[in-house]
């Protein structure tokens, strides 16, 4: 690693020295000492408190965190082919109906014209990506349970060869 | 705009220097020259050099790799393609691309600038030979122009009737995570204000993210109270920044953030979720949490309403930082790295 001090030097002094060494990565927060820590443990404390307390509107809260779930990221491991099957799942949810939203009121409502003149193109598109996407998730899971069948076999008969070749040793 | 400032930056400078672009966006489109014409325009030229600017896969990459010229790069990162693979397999192909394109890259140029020291890390783990952390030009005067008077009036109007005005600026796309302010905001409205406002300036980058966003509002009943504004000019910015309470950031992934900066600049504070190059933009001018359950986002933007001393020392030390990261300051010190490492390396 070379990185010229002469040009670093220069620049601010919080931004190369002090991160470099930090542990970032994207989607987790730094390791190193971040700036105001005391009112952050604060916070954290006011939050447990908060929710702590008997007029909490828990319901909603759960209700919040629930709707989260939906968001949160899915990535298949590699050689999880379930996981990935799921994902699979998640995109054939194909929605026949474009947004619409524009700042400009008449492109809206141009668009609003448009959405509905070519729904029914739109929608017998989606319908039969729709099926084609079940179809595709169903070749998948057939041969998830295939692979997972002979896995099993596989598995099977290493355990046999190691008991015979237990028997043959003694 | 960086790319712009970076030029006439150059020229001023005594450089000639010219901007090769393709799919340039329409306001800058008559800056910029087909990249096909680069070869016959710098015969003849002393000592030419490229900077390829580095976000995304483009094929333009393959066609100045060819070129018989010395190449650095200027890396403002590339998202990760995971948080798009399901919003806008399209967008993530490409970013896919870029990563791949990033790493025969990053060894083989002359050096790199990285906008933050956490895209420098990303230069330096793919063993690129020279790198030095250059931010992105930001001329800070360009935000001292009149709002968008309709706008500001319309806001102040809703202000007037009391209630948080939180802010979110940034393309509405995944890794930006505004989901999680949306569900931060719906939890702020029932345990704290349930007169507050969020407006999420932004244009849509996935389309399913998009209308996602907008099904869970109607689903958290929060939906009267959230603004999707969809892009806006600089003057509706202008009048956003100006009638807001606070500034709301839960990216997952930034390679500098300039919208952070624009909120100290405006006097804004802001909470920001401390993740990829977040903190080395935002420092100490921003409540950086580390955990961002949207219980513990609405106590930090309660406490940000509620603790004036809290909310000074962010302001003020967001106008440092707004200063330290204006052009004046780092202007010199681009061109002075520039200088540098185009001497040793050229």
């Amino acid at each position: 690693m070379q990185i010229s001090p002469m040009a670093n030097d220069r620049l601010p002094d919080s931004l190369p020295h002090g991160s470099r060494s930090r542990d970032v990565q994207s989607g987790s927060p730094p390791l190193g000492p971040l700036p105001y820590e005391s009112e952050r443990a604060e916070i954290e404390a006011a939050a447990r408190e908060a929710v702590a307390r008997t007029d909490f509107p828990h319901e909603y809260v759960d209700r919040v965190h629930d709707q989260g779930e939906r968001f949160a990221l899915r990535t298949a491991a590699p050689g999880d082919i379930r996981a990935a099957i799921a994902l699979l799942e998640e995109q054939t949810n194909v929605q026949a109906l474009a947004p619409i939203d524009s700042r400009n009121r008449g492109v809206g409502a141009a668009k609003k014209v448009v959405r509905k003149a070519v729904f029914f193109t739109s929608h017998h598109l989606t319908e039969q990506m729709r099926a084609l996407g079940w179809a595709t998730t169903s070749v998948g899971n057939a041969a998830a349970e295939r692979i997972e069948q002979l896995e099993d076999r596989v598995r099977e008969l290493e355990a046999r060869l190691e008991r015979i070749v237990g028997r043959e040793d003694a | 705009m960086h790319t712009l400032r970076l030029r006439k930056l150059l020229r001023d400078a005594g450089f000639e220097s010219d901007i090769y672009a393709v799919d340039a966006h329409a306001d800058v489109r008559s800056q910029a020259l087909d990249p096909r014409t680069f070869r016959d325009r710098v015969t003849g030229s002393v000592d030419p050099w490229i900077l390829y600017h580095f976000s995304i896969g483009s094929p333009l990459f393959d066609l100045v790799r060819d070129l018989d010229v010395p190449l650095a790069l200027d890396y403002h990162n590339i998202t990760d393609a995971k948080y798009f693979w399901r919003w806008e397999p399209r967008a993530a192909t490409s970013m896919m691309e870029g990563r791949r394109q990033l790493a025969t890259a990053a060894p083989a140029v002359r050096f790199a600038l990285a906008d933050s020291a956490f895209n420098e890390r990303e230069l330096i783990e793919l063993h690129c030979p020279r790198t030095a952390v250059a931010p992105i030009l930001i001329d800070f005067a360009d935000y001292d122009t009149a709002p968008d008077g309709a706008l500001l009036a319309r806001r102040e109007r809703a202000r007037a009737h009391g209630g948080t005005d939180w802010l979110a600026v940034g393309r509405i796309a995944p890794n930006k995570c505004q989901h999680d302010v949306l569900l931060a905001f719906a939890v702020y409205r029932r345990v704290h204000d349930p007169r507050a406002r969020l407006t999420l300036v932004g244009g849509q980058s996935a389309g399913l993210y998009w209308q996602a966003l907008h099904r869970l509002a109607e689903d958290l009943d929060i939906s009267a109270a959230v603004t999707f504004t969809d892009s806006v000019s600089h003057a509706e910015l202008m009048a956003c920044y100006r009638s807001s309470d606070v500034f709301i950031l839960l990216s997952e992934h930034e390679g500098f953030n300039v919208p952070v900066l624009e909120a100290m600049h405006f006097g804004v504070p802001v909470v920001a979720y401390a993740s990829s190059a977040v903190p080395d933009t935002a420092g100490d001018g921003a409540l950086l949490l580390t955990d961002k359950d949207p219980v513990v986002v609405a106590t930090a933007v309660e406490r940000l309403r509620s603790d004036a001393s809290l909310r000074g020392a962010l302001v003020d030390a967001g106008r440092k930082r707004v200063e330290r990261f204006s052009i004046a300051h780092t202007g010199p010190q681009l061109l002075d790295t520039l200088r540098t490492l185009m001497k040793e390396t050229g």
